[in-house]
């Protein structure tokens, strides 16, 4: 177990930033994500930490040691890649085995850990096939068996469920965190599904070209969103600039609604499109006409235009609502996010 | 990126780089250079080549080699293009057979090959002793040793390369094209012309330009089968060179066949990389 | 209106006519192709004095008598010595080309590329005359085995640098750093991963360049020395002087061996190495 501290951590190529001013720690024993769009410096974060980038800036740190200037092979590092990155021409136990040769362990010893660890994801007997003889799950697993029998200080994940498809990428994901807990070994996990991040984390590194943008729980992040681009892409629908703030309140479309803020003007507000209610008292709604719909099943997703706001709304409900028809609605009470402006909105 | 070679780079990629630039480039250079320096004056001058281009014997080996390269060129296309269609189109099982018995006198012997052509065109070869059994003729015929061999020689040789670059082409077509046509009324022989040949020409083209090169600056093939009086360009700088010891026409030889070489890679990549963007374009 | 497409009665013998010529044309061209070859093999089976064909006769006999041919043991002794060692020269070359070029960026890494190609692009008559050239130079004549290594290992590195460089452009840069993740060295990652997984294109290469060399004539006839003929120099220049059969089996036992290592590639990476030029 160790805990990892980034401090300040850069890489340009040339005038691009792939990442500019990392810093975070991994609390020993924790499961920390890395979450962004594709390009956001998340992979070159973890590979800087791996140790296949060299920081251009900034240090990193191990249970206090620095290890910069560490080769890779020396770090005692586990690493599960996005392509699994099994060697072909060996089988599923000398896969395994690799990383304990490299340390000098015993042939007996190396056969005992080996099925401990191919128990532990799940493969037991699997031992003398190859890679292409399993199954893009197996593959998963054994990558994972291989990077955890070093035993290593800390477990580095690079997407590695974004190749299996939807119902074994669920799956896997349970196996992760019962794993992650039987062995409590540290680990940081590169993601850009924020339902993996939510589930696995214990906490979550938000990123956004090369940088971070926010760091908490999941629970905080998903519920307080601090800024447009972390409420975009954690999927809140609806953001938009309001009418302007009052103490204690924010005004859209020329109606108060309760919210906390820092009373700063150039806030955002956002809200989720299963936040808003409908009906009620059309003075202290908003109205609005639907304006297309889709069914989904149980809850249906209305299109909605608001007069007094730019772009229409997204709202989420169980209530029949047909095209043209005329409704009032208002955002729960503390639904409204309060956001920072980072990100561009799109036009309407 | 940084833009200094970083040491690692340095150490693995320096050994064959001199390898290449001390045994390769250097001799090259140093050919070059010496085809510029005549031995009648001092400094550098054209002279050389002045008296080489002036010399019967070369205009012949030129001619004989352009002669001998657009036959193979076009004996080539009318080889390969049946083949390489066949070979795209045909079952699996035929298409490895005929692959194979293209493909394998790649690895073949200069002097196998030659030695096998002397057995079918020399004067007591498979062809004369048929000629003379049907009573066509009553003297052998000489198919040796003259320009003749060498174009057959060659075409045998440079076979594979314009079946190969044909075969790129053709397996690059999309078959729906086919069957588009197909379904808005085309017969085979309009999908044929109106669709396949155009979608080839590309291959077509760029395989002529390597078949047409690798002729011009050939040297085994022509030494054998040609002899000493039927030179081309290059068994006439091997003359110079080995058995006359005229070092300024050997050298001047050697220039032209450098420039050649080069100016033919330097046309096909900009060919290539030209059709390659039209062909890029018109998707 | 609607049109409706006509079937044209010319075109039906057009299309069978089609098919008969372009089947005959690719038979016709597939026995120009083999003929060679099977001519000289058929032929050095004849029991008679002199080459014929048809063979007068069945016998082994120039097999037999090529095996006590001096010139043939001796220059088939150097040749192979010139292959195996020029081979061997240029796969280090190529191995470190190949690493070169798929794994580092720097600004110079075209030019490496033509560089490395080059040996393709000088016509191999010019080169061997502008190393003959050099050799006289210095004086260096004498020494034509190691010229004929040095000379072959140069232009056999892009011969064996297509095959490395595509298998390992197709090895991918995750397993070496998987292996190094797991406190595999440099060395060992190389060693342990990367060779095993460029084998093939290791052994196709070598195999190619092997053959090369083998058969060379255009450089060797500049380089060969009275005590070191190679097999294809001392070939031609007996074949003028043996109107017997024993060139045709020397010329047999070649295309035999050949023929297995062209099978040898075509199981290990497949046909597709000679398609790139």
């Amino acid at each position: 177990m160790a805990e990892v501290k980034l401090t300040g951590l850069s890489k340009h190529y040339g005038d691009f930033a792939a990442a500019s001013n990392v810093s975070f720690d991994v609390e020993s024993g924790s499961f920390l994500s890395l979450l962004g769009p594709s390009g956001c410096g998340k992979t070159t974060t973890l590979r800087m930490i791996i140790g296949f980038e060299q920081p251009t800036a900034g240090d990193i740190f191990i249970d206090g040691e620095r290890i910069n200037d560490i080769k890779p092979w020396l770090r005692d590092l586990g690493v599960v890649f996005q392509n699994y990155a099994l060697f072909p021409y060996m089988t599923v136990a000398e896969n395994v085995a690799f990383g304990l040769k490299q340390r000098g362990v015993e042939p007996a010893e190396i056969k005992r850990r080996a099925s401990k660890f191919l128990e532990l994801v799940g493969l037991p007997g699997k031992e003398d096939r190859f890679p292409r003889q399993l199954s893009g799950g197996q593959q998963q697993r054994v990558a994972l068996a291989r990077a955890l029998v070093i035993e290593p200080r800390v477990l580095l994940l690079d997407e590695p469920l974004s190749n299996l498809d939807a119902k074994l990428r669920a799956e896997m994901r349970f196996e992760l965190k019962r794993i992650q807990n039987e062995t409590g070994v540290t680990s940081v996990f590169v993601t850009h599904d924020q339902e993996e991040a939510l589930t696995l984390s214990d906490r979550i590194v938000v990123m956004n070209h090369g940088e971070v943008v926010t760091v908490g729980k999941p629970k905080e992040i998903w519920e307080r969103p601090t800024s447009a681009f972390v409420a975009d892409f954690l999927g809140v629908e609806n953001i938009f600039a309001p009418d302007g703030f009052e103490p204690g309140a924010v005004v859209i479309g020329g109606k108060r609604f309760a919210a906390e803020h820092d009373g700063q003007g150039n806030r955002l507000v956002g809200l989720r499109s299963t936040d808003i209610e409908i009906g009620g008292d059309a003075d202290a709604g908003l109205a609005g006409r639907v304006q297309q719909t889709s069914y989904r099943g149980s809850i249906n997703t209305y299109v909605v235009d608001v007069p007094g706001i730019a772009r229409p709304l997204y709202i989420s409900t169980a209530t029949d609502l047909p095209i043209g028809s005329n409704i009032v609605l208002k955002p729960r009470d503390g639904a409204v996010l309060i956001l920072d402006p980072d990100m561009e909105i799109a036009a309407a | 990126m940084s833009t200094g070679v970083k040491r690692e780079t340095l150490i693995i990629g320096a050994p064959a780089s001199l390898w290449l630039v001390v045994l390769l480039v250097i001799p090259c250079l140093f050919l070059l250079f010496q085809s510029l320096t005549p031995l009648s004056g001092t400094g550098l001058s054209l002279e050389n080549y002045e008296n080489l281009v002036e010399s019967g014997t070369f205009q012949k080996a030129l001619r004989r080699s352009i002669i001998v390269s657009v036959w193979v060129t076009v004996l080539t296309v009318l080889a390969g293009y049946p083949i390489a269609l066949v070979a795209s189109r045909a079952s699996p099982r035929v298409r490895t057979l005929v692959m194979v018995i293209v493909i394998f006198p790649f690895l073949l012997s200069a002097v196998v090959r030659a030695y096998g052509w002397t057995v079918i065109l020399g004067e007591n070869g498979v062809v004369n002793d048929f000629l003379i059994g049907i009573g066509l003729i009553a003297e052998p015929l000489r198919l040796i040793q003259n320009t003749f061999a060498i174009i057959i020689g060659e075409t045998h040789v440079l076979l594979p390369y314009m079946v190969l670059s044909l075969l790129t082409v053709i397996q690059r077509i999309d078959r729906n094209l086919e069957a588009a046509a197909m379904s808005l009324g085309a017969s085979p022989p309009v999908i044929f012309f109106k669709v396949v040949v155009p979608l080839t020409l590309p291959g077509l083209l760029t395989g002529m330009l390597l078949v047409f090169s690798l002729s011009m600056t050939a040297f085994a093939t022509p030494f054998l089968l040609g002899g000493p009086r039927s030179p081309i360009l290059t068994v006439l700088m091997y003359q110079y060179a080995y058995t006359l010891f005229d070092w300024s026409k050997a050298t001047a030889v050697a220039g032209v066949l450098l420039v050649l070489g080069l100016g033919f890679v330097i046309l096909h990549r900009f060919v290539s990389r030209r059709l390659m963007r039209d062909a890029e374009a018109g998707r | 209106m609607t049109y409706q497409v006509t079937e044209k009665l010319w075109e039906k013998p057009l299309i069978a006519l089609g098919r008969v010529f372009l089947w005959g044309s690719v038979c016709f061209w597939l026995v120009f192709v083999l003929a060679p070859v099977v001519v000289t093999i058929v032929s050095s089976f004849t029991a008679a004095e002199f080459l014929t064909f048809p063979p007068k006769g069945f016998s082994l006999r120039w097999y037999f008598r090529v095996m006590e041919l001096d010139w043939f043991l001796t220059s088939l002794q150097t040749s192979l010595i010139v292959a195996t060692v020029s081979t061997f020269i240029a796969t280090v070359f190529a191995v470190l080309a190949a690493r070169v070029l798929t794994r580092h960026r720097f600004r110079a890494k075209g030019a490496f590329e033509i560089l490395m190609l080059s040996p393709l692009i000088i016509p191999g008559v010019v080169f061997g005359f502008a190393f003959f050239n050099v050799v006289l130079q210095f004086r260096l004549e004498g020494l034509s085995l190691l010229n004929l290594f040095v000379a072959h290992s140069v232009v056999t590195i892009p011969l064996m640098l297509r095959p490395i460089w595509s298998s390992m452009a197709g090895t991918e840069l995750s397993l070496e750093e998987a292996a190094q993740s797991l406190g595999a060295t440099p060395w060992t990652t190389f060693w342990k991963i990367t060779f095993p997984m460029i084998l093939p294109g290791i052994v196709a290469g070598a195999i190619i360049a092997f053959t090369f060399s083998f058969n060379d004539i255009t450089i060797a006839i500049f380089l060969v020395g009275p005590e070191t003929q190679t097999l294809p120099v001392q070939l031609m220049s007996q074949i003028e002087y043996t109107p017997d059969a024993s060139p045709a089996a020397i010329t047999s036992i070649i295309i035999f061996f050949t023929l297995i290592l062209f099978f040898i590639i075509d199981r290990t990476v497949g046909m597709d190495v000679f398609a790139q030029k």
